[in-house]
């Protein structure tokens, strides 16, 4: 049962907050230089400097870590403070650099952004310049504490208790963790470092290897105040600097049912070892301690101690054939009030998609392939909670531009994942799929994939003025198509960027028919979301982009009302 | 699959060799008749225990050697029900222990009234009905504190964990003793429990977060211990006996300069290792958490982070199936300045062969398969990798050897046999282990087992005459030179309900025969300090080539 944790802790630390599908802040990049070979170490003469402290009495914040990141500097530069709150990050390259101060148990803040937790702004640091008084404000975060009782009232020990939120990702919203700790031996927890906000708990009972295999009853995640359904949970809105205490919960045992089935591999023939592990399915609740069995060499499981709900079943055999191929399989699977049994998995290699990439030499120049990446990220936001997000960083194309990548059966895209290269074309059979994207089927090779990048990317660049008159940089520009059909998971059609310290913004978008919006607020990963854009679309401005045109915008800064 | 440690044992109880044979064809537990029934309660308040597990594990008839059915222990559970009353049913016949545990009690077997306490086992037959198998449990113990930086300031986010001390290779070391570790809140604190009843250290350490490059002043902690130290001779002891729990001990970290190790890690054909990992292991703390880094594609790989102190840096590659991993290991000492140019070349292991010598006699009614040795190196912490083989069918063995100073150390062979010798080239190397230098192999070995072996029996009496179960029996070599490492020249053995105790397979020599209640744990018998208190109140013992003694002992008290 140890290796199920272990699996399912894994899971909670990769889905974090920020999912690999987020888009990045669109980041100016600099047109007159070429495209940056990353892996050197780059230094220069630039410093930035400032102070941390305390927002509530100005007290200076010892040993906060401020860390400044851009594309001219792969990982970015990290600097502590000193005893006085003061820090100094030196030798740096010129360019546009976030910045951002972190200390546990406070609240991370990011330079310019207008309330925690949002986007901050970029500033510019020119060659050997000394850039001063970046300082931040510091907000303590705030923390949620209690006891966890069982249905006797006796102090429950190794329970996890989570403090979740709701948050835009990968196509819904969804209720994602911010924090959790484990009850002590009374029963007591601390949730701290927690950012103002809604929150809902969770106690969740981790599965120890000291559990009766013939239980019928388990204890499912309770929420607070103590319901099993996270609808009838009740919100607890954390403000800055808080400490909400006495949260005490009863953890309710419910009907638990077994699970079993056999799993067979990609050959039909039963799979002699592995784990099969039910997850929550991310954003559905507490990801962690869910149940799970080693197979037997017939390849049979027995999984008991199952809630009613939705999992996602995962055979994970850890074995790999060759490098890099790994059977494995994730399905769906509904739990209700009676024991599941014949359940069958077929497990398979992730598929092969081989190919090349196209790019017009006289934009690559020297460029080797190595410099692309490209991902299989899954087409639609369903198979994206089942299958996960495809492969993090992205593969890296071979040097002669072929490329081999790897995807689990279903619906995909091809995306690239190289800054400043933007997709033309995906043509599988001939066919672009740019945006459609193709299926895969399981244990299959497709071959003969052509991917066109190139460098050129139509934009729209501007600046946001309040209503007014006056140039702010605190707002968030949107840029969407017309065609609602567009309006869809993963589209590259829609786009947020935030503009720089000279107030200007940059959108890049492929060629097309767009409205835009500057907004005050607006939540990160909402941007994209079809509701929101609908609702903002009154007010959007319509443009259009063609080929190759770089255009001017300016926007008025919009209002949207937010308590 | 790996073969680390015991994977098989030999059976030699009849009637569990039938049960294994059943089940190990179905591979599901085999259906019994035998019960065990009882309570668990709570040993303070006397009240019934709710949803305590009950474990019953069966040991095979070969007293503390497990016999495992295909790989998995053979075990059943049951839970209390609310007046604490348990049931276990359906079990076959055989030897078992017992035990109880809930969350945070400490978990007792049989015959333990304290955790480390040799458990009693159970003998159950088929159809037999064993009542009123209690337990009573008592709450673990309990340390809090909490954790500042140098400015005074709460550290959150710091690992804490309860040690204890135990003689290990002919030191005293701190190793993780029981509890979880746990991690600071926001003000620093922390709350150790579960802890069972002895002396402890608490350990502090800091998670430096990843760096990248150039990061200038990384704060760094060593692993501190209560109240505020490196020095684990200077470290505060909690005595968690007759007090259960201990509050306000306190740790302020010691700030350290944190350095970089930096260097090369090729295979023997002078090619970059790709696609694997340089750890890098405290020595004094092999416990903590490693560190290491990724081996980039040319060969170079950067550790950061590393605290002051020793370390073992060790590249590793995955073998190819069937085949045999290639490693490099080095020592190097960071002390605040970073290390750069280390140079690793992993080589694949070497390998060593010969016989295992058994008289005729015994060896026409021994199957060599259940012979299963290892040719390991003498400090524990090297031991990276698979260096195990078992006998053929003529008594011949082969394993994998990783350089430097390795032991033959036998994991499993009938309890009639006992190891007489070990010889390389000729020369005994039983105690003393022998080189083996990288890329050479070590050919004729021969390692004589004898088939008589010495046994030394009896019965320990307490100052009324009764017998007595609750102390240690500890028989050890006259000669101080024969105490050293894992010595085959100390054991100890707890004796039974009935104050029978037995002892086999020491080698011939003159040895002290002592029953103490001041040894609790078998690993103090490897303190000198402690077999020389035990030596003024100890009888003689001279042990001839296989033969048997019987030697009643009176339990010595005293500190």
């Amino acid at each position: 049962m140890s290796r199920a944790v272990v699996c399912l802790v894994a899971v909670v630390l990769l889905a974090g907050p920020v999912s690999a599908q987020q888009r990045p802040t669109q980041l100016a990049p600099d047109p007159s230089r070429p495209t940056r070979d990353t892996s050197a170490r780059a230094t220069g003469t630039a410093v930035i400097k400032g102070r941390v402290v305390e927002a509530s009495n100005g007290q200076p914040v010892r040993k906060a870590r401020v860390h400044a990141g851009s594309t001219a500097l792969r990982d970015g530069r990290t600097a502590y403070t000193d005893a006085d709150g003061r820090y100094e990050l030196k030798a740096l390259p010129a360019g546009h650099y976030t910045v951002t101060a972190f200390k546990p148990a406070y609240v991370t803040a990011a330079y310019g952004q207008p309330r925690p937790l949002e986007l901050g702004t970029s500033i510019d640091v020119p060659d050997a310049k000394t850039v001063d008084h970046i300082d931040f404000g510091l907000v303590r975060a705030g923390v949620i504490a209690g006891r966890i009782t069982d249905e006797f009232g006796e102090p429950l020990a190794d329970t996890q208790v989570m403090a979740m939120r709701y948050q835009f990702v990968q196509g819904t919203r969804r209720l994602m963790p911010s924090g959790s700790r484990m009850t002590n031996d009374i029963g007591e927890f601390r949730v701290f470092g927690l950012p103002p906000g809604q929150y809902y708990l969770a106690a969740t009972l981790r599965n120890t290897r000291e559990t009766d295999p013939n239980d019928r009853e388990t204890y499912a995640s309770t929420y607070y105040p103590g319901t099993g359904s996270v609808s009838a949970a009740q919100p607890l809105t954390i403000a800055a600097g808080q400490t909400m205490a006495g949260l005490n919960m009863m953890v309710l045992p419910v009907r638990s049912v077994r699970v079993s089935g056999t799993v067979t591999d990609s050959s039909g023939a039963p799979l002699k070892s592995g784990f099969v592990q039910v997850d929550v399915p991310m954003g559905a609740g507490p990801m962690s301690s869910y149940r799970g069995a080693a197979l037997k060499p017939d390849g049979t499981f027995s999984i008991t101690g199952i809630a009613q709900g939705d999992y996602v079943l995962r055979v994970n055999t850890g074995i790999r054939m060759t490098e890099g191929e790994v059977e494995g399989a994730a399905v769906p699977l509904t739990v209700a009030n009676s024991d599941i049994a014949d359940v069958h998995i077929v497990t398979a290699k992730p598929s092969s998609i081989t190919g090349r990439v196209l790019v017009d030499p006289a934009e690559s120049g020297s460029l080797k392939g190595s410099a692309f990446r490209l991902m299989t990220p899954a087409a639609t936001a369903d198979e994206a909670a089942v299958n996960g997000g495809g492969n993090g960083n992205g593969t890296p194309v071979q040097d002669d531009f072929t490329f081999e990548l790897k995807a689990r059966a279903g619906r995909i895209f091809i995306r690239s994942n190289t800054v400043g290269w933007f997709l033309r074309a995906v043509r599988v059979n001939g066919v672009n799929v740019l945006d459609t994207g193709f299926e895969i089927r399981a244990n299959e090779s497709l071959t003969g994939v052509e991917v066109e990048l190139t460098h050129r990317q139509p934009d729209v660049t501007g600046t946001v003025s309040t209503a007014e008159g006056v140039p702010t940089r605190n707002a968030f520009v949107v840029v969407f198509p017309q065609d609602r059909e567009h309006w869809s998971y993963l589209s590259r059609y829609v786009r947020m960027a935030r503009p720089n310290p000279d107030n200007q913004y940059r959108v890049q978008v492929p060629p097309g028919e767009y409205l835009a919006i500057a907004v005050d607020f607006v939540e990160q990963g909402e941007w994209a979301e079809p509701d929101f854009l609908a609702r903002v679309r009154e007010r959007a401005v319509p443009f259009s982009m063609a080929e190759g045109e770089h255009k001017t915008l300016a926007l008025t800064l919009v209002t949207l009302s937010h308590n | 699959m790996s073969r680390h440690g015991l994977t098989a044992a030999l059976l030699t109880s009849l009637t569990i060799a039938i049960a294994v044979a059943a089940s190990a064809q179905t591979a599901t537990p085999p259906a019994g008749t035998a019960v065990i029934r009882g309570r668990v309660l709570d040993g303070d308040s006397g009240r019934p225990l709710r949803r305590a597990l009950v474990r019953a594990l069966i040991t095979g008839g070969t007293g503390d050697r497990v016999v495992l059915f295909e790989g998995r222990r053979e075990n059943r559970t049951a839970t209390t029900d609310e007046q604490g009353r348990y049931e276990l049913t359906d079990l076959p016949a055989g030897r078992y222990t017992v035990t109880a545990s809930k969350g945070t009690y400490v978990g007792l077997s049989i015959g333990q009234t304290r955790p480390g306490d040799s458990p009693k086992p159970l003998d159950i037959a088929d159809r037999q009905v064993v009542d009123k198998v209690d337990f009573s449990l008592l709450r673990g113990g309990v340390i809090t504190g909490h954790v500042v930086d140098e400015y005074g300031d709460p550290v959150p986010n710091v690992q804490v964990a309860a040690m204890r001390s135990q003689f290990r290779r002919g030191q005293r070391q701190l190793v993780g003793g029981g509890g979880s570790t746990v991690v600071t809140d926001d003000l620093g604190e922390y709350r150790l429990f579960g802890l069972s009843p002895a002396d402890y250290y608490v350990a502090a350490t800091y998670r430096v977060p990843p760096a990248s490059e150039a990061d200038d002043d990384v704060p760094g902690y060593a692993v501190t211990y209560a109240p505020g130290t490196v020095n684990t001779t200077a470290a505060q002891r909690i005595a968690l006996g007759s007090t259960r729990s201990m509050d306000e001990v306190n740790i302020a970290l010691v700030p350290v300069k944190i350095s970089q190790v930096s260097g090369t890690a090729v295979n023997s054909q002078g090619q970059p290792m790709s696609s694997a990992f340089v750890s890098a292991m405290d020595r004094n703390n092999p416990f903590g958490s490693a560190s290491g880094a990724q081996i980039k594609p040319d060969g170079t790989f950067v550790i950061r982070n590393v605290a002051p102190g020793e370390y073992l840096l060790r590249a590793q590659n995955q073998p190819r199936q069937g085949g045999r991993s290639e490693m490099a290991t080095t020592t190097i000492s960071v002390a605040g300045q970073d290390v750069e140019g280390v140079q690793l070349v992993v080589i694949p292991p070497s390998t060593a062969s010969g016989v295992v010598l058994v008289d005729p006699a015994a060896a026409a009614a021994t199957k060599a398969s259940s012979i299963f040795l290892m040719v390991s190196p003498i400090d524990p912490q090297m031991n990276f990798m698979d260096t195990s083989g078992r006998l053929k069918d003529d008594f011949t063995f082969e394993a994998a050897v990783q350089p430097g100073a390795n032991m033959v150390r036998l994991l499993s062979m009938p309890p009639s046999l006992a190891l007489k010798a070990v010889r390389v080239g000729g020369v005994d190397v039983t105690d003393t282990g022998f080189d083996v230098k990288p890329n050479e192999d070590v050919r004729g070995i021969e390692i004589e087992l004898t088939s008589h072996p010495t046994v030394v029996s009896g019965q320990v009496t307490d100052a009324h005459g009764a017998s007595s179960k609750d102390c240690m029996v500890v028989i050890f070599a006259r000669d101080e030179a024969k105490w050293e490492g894992t010595s085959r020249y100390i054991q100890t053995a707890r004796p039974d309900q009935d104050g029978r105790f037995k002892v086999s397979g020491l080698p011939p020599g003159d040895y002290h025969v002592v029953a103490t209640s001041t040894v609790q744990q078998p690993d103090q018998a490897g303190d000198p300090d402690v077999l020389k208190q035990l030596r003024d109140r100890a009888a003689a013992l001279s042990l001839g080539e296989g033969e048997t003694k019987v030697v009643d002992l009176k339990v010595s008290t005293g500190s």
